[in-house]
């Protein structure tokens, strides 16, 4: 019988097939989609991210439970889109340009997505213009920017720049991640928020959207 | 004391006459490019640039600042596959002997990779069928006798290896960052036959060049990073089970075929694995990244003693690209302060100097460190 105990531990355990036989077997029992993605996917992640920050669990891990919990969300996204349901907010996110590293980028957009948030993904080496570009095409209220090396921090700079020349700075929330970033940075080029890790960015950007919901 | 002399000591942990200081003796205590144009203006050096790691753009550093910054050691890097499959695929992109192809973004500073040649749903039989390099090339050895017989007949400078890297960089390039860290949970047999692929190749070419100029060296150096900013890349059930006794066989190569302390560089915190590398034969441990978790290095200092020494310098992240002049000077003196008495201690950069550093903390770094008189000296 399929549970949302047994749900969040195949997540946990990167069991792939069985978290959508588990999800599928939710599904027949009747419950909605939004639940099995609150009450499944976001606690399994929550439990998990809660044990990265505390140094009990590990990039493996955290990346195995992600892409099960991607894989839950094949099947429920499409559920939720025909009935109706809003997700909670775009999101734009990207490696910022001159950088290619995108481990912690793409485990924040599975978290991300897991919370129910629309995430667009840009990649990697990700131009100021493309992401001002983007945000206007897709009136997203946030903006996420990751990187891994302290000199493609600037892109970051430039970046916000980009943001103001467009008329974006206030409309939008800007958070930023990555090793070599910082708050002080983030005061100092005018971001929002600087996450120390996935699970910071996603309780952030669930404490930006009531906010703003698009600009 | 000569330079090797005082190099020797501290890394047996007897007490040298001065904290020995390392530039440009690994692949890992250099400069890029960027930074060491700053040096070589500085001192009015001209001789073009020759890089001793393409993907970092990390540069041998010229003999002439070397003696002049009075460095206790040289380098003796590896030569080049004579079949090298090695070929630029344009100004800003290039495939190593592994296969493995490199871009150097526009805005970066290093070579990175975009794609994984062995990464995806492969079967074993990829691993297998890879077309590896070969590690008894005998380009791989040219020069490396010639090179530390210059060495002993033109300085009295200590002599540092560089052997290949045992087997977690070369697989995480090959395999793809992602898919190496789920393996450790989905498929660790697909992980542990790329691991010994891969081991293969790199034991035998350590095995040669060891064997051509083992005897010879006084410190042998190999990197694996397996650190992060606030702890292991993987648990220490998974570093246990499946890379220490790989490292072990490597480590244990290196005794058997040479005296010279062996000297392992990772990234990162490995504050937690640091007994298991004493285990299985790490005579000194490289950075030693002060601001990553566990890492401050005169409580490792404290906690090992003379257990395992350390090579390494002032925090890369903040002091030395950001602190002043005066900030840097204080952080050489207490490292010097804290990790000098009784030897045990290597000054270097911590890592690679990168770009973004000033001038004047680079020559503070290093004619601070040694000029600077510790209180358990005077």
């Amino acid at each position: 019988m399929a549970s949302y105990e047994k749900l969040m531990d195949v997540i946990q355990e990167g069991d792939f097939a069985e978290t959508q036989t588990q999800v599928r077997a939710l599904l027949d029992e009747g419950k909605s989609p939004n639940e099995i993605i609150q009450k499944g996917i976001i606690e399994a992640l929550d439990v998990v991210g809660k044990k990265f920050s505390e140094g009990e669990c590990f990039i493996p891990e955290m990346l195995v439970a992600a892409r099960a919990s991607k894989k839950g969300l094949e099947i429920l996204k499409p559920l939720l889109v025909k009935s109706g349901f809003k997700l909670k907010g775009k999101i734009i996110l990207g490696t910022v340009k001159g950088d290619l590293h995108d481990i912690g980028k793409n485990i924040v957009a599975m978290m991300l997505e897991g919370a129910g948030f629309e995430v667009i993904d840009l990649g990697c080496d990700v131009a100021p213009g493309k992401f001002v570009a983007t945000l206007k095409a897709e009136k997203a209220p946030i903006l996420a920017m990751s990187c891994l090396l302290t000199t493609t921090m600037i892109s970051m700079k430039n970046t916000m720049d980009a943001l103001k020349e467009a008329g974006l700075i206030g409309k939008i929330k800007v958070m930023i991640g990555g090793p070599p970033t910082t708050e002080e940075f983030a005061r100092k080029i005018g971001a929002d928020f600087r996450g120390k890790d996935a699970c910071e960015a996603v309780e952030q950007a669930r404490h930006f959207i009531p906010e703003r919901e698009s600009f | 004391m000569t330079h090797r002399e005082r190099l020797l000591a501290a890394v047996s942990h007897r007490q040298p006459d001065r904290v020995p200081i390392d530039l440009g003796g690994t692949r890992d205590s250099s400069l890029v490019v960027e930074a060491y144009e700053k040096l070589k203006n500085h001192f009015g050096i001209a001789a073009r640039n020759k890089l001793c790691d393409r993907m970092m753009r990390v540069v041998e550093v010229d003999e002439k600042i070397l003696q002049t910054l009075d460095i206790d050691t040289r380098a003796v890097f590896p030569g080049a596959l004579t079949q090298s499959s090695t070929k630029d695929l344009g100004p800003d992109s290039y495939q190593d002997d592994w296969g493995v192809i490199r871009v150097h973004p526009e805005g970066s500073y290093y070579y990175d990779q975009r794609e994984f040649p062995l990464s995806g749903e492969i079967p074993l039989s990829a691993i297998v069928r890879y077309p590896w390099p070969d590690p008894d090339d005998p380009g791989l050895i040219r020069g490396l006798k010639g090179r530390v017989q210059w060495i002993r007949e033109n300085t009295d400078c200590a002599a540092i290896l560089t052997l290949p890297a045992p087997f977690v960089h070369i697989s995480q390039y090959l395999r793809g960052f992602e898919d190496w860290f789920m393996d450790f949970i989905l498929d660790s047999r697909r992980l542990e036959a790329l691991f010994d692929a891969v081991l293969e190749v790199t034991l035998q070419m350590a095995k040669n060049k060891l064997q051509e100029v083992g005897e010879d060296v006084d410190i042998v150096i190999c990197a694996d990073d397996l650190g992060t900013q606030t702890g292991l890349q993987m648990s220490r059930e998974h570093y246990v089970k499946y890379i220490k006794p790989r490292h072990e066989k490597f480590f244990r190569q290196v005794h058997e075929l040479s005296p010279a302390k062996l000297l392992f560089h990772t990234c990162g915190s490995v504050a937690n694995i640091i007994d298991d590398l004493i285990e299985i034969g790490v005579d000194i441990l490289n950075p030693v990244q002060p601001k990553a978790a566990g890492m401050d290095p005169i409580a490792l200092k404290k906690k090992y003693r003379d257990r395992i020494a350390f090579w390494g310098g002032p925090d890369p992240q903040y002091t030395l690209p950001r602190g002043t002049v005066a900030e840097v000077k204080k952080a050489v003196e207490d490292l010097v302060e804290g990790m000098g008495e009784g030897g045990g201690y290597v000054l270097s950069s911590c890592h690679n100097i990168q770009p973004d550093v000033p001038l004047e903390n680079i020559l503070a770094l290093f004619q601070h460190a040694r000029e600077y008189v510790p209180s358990y000296a005077r």
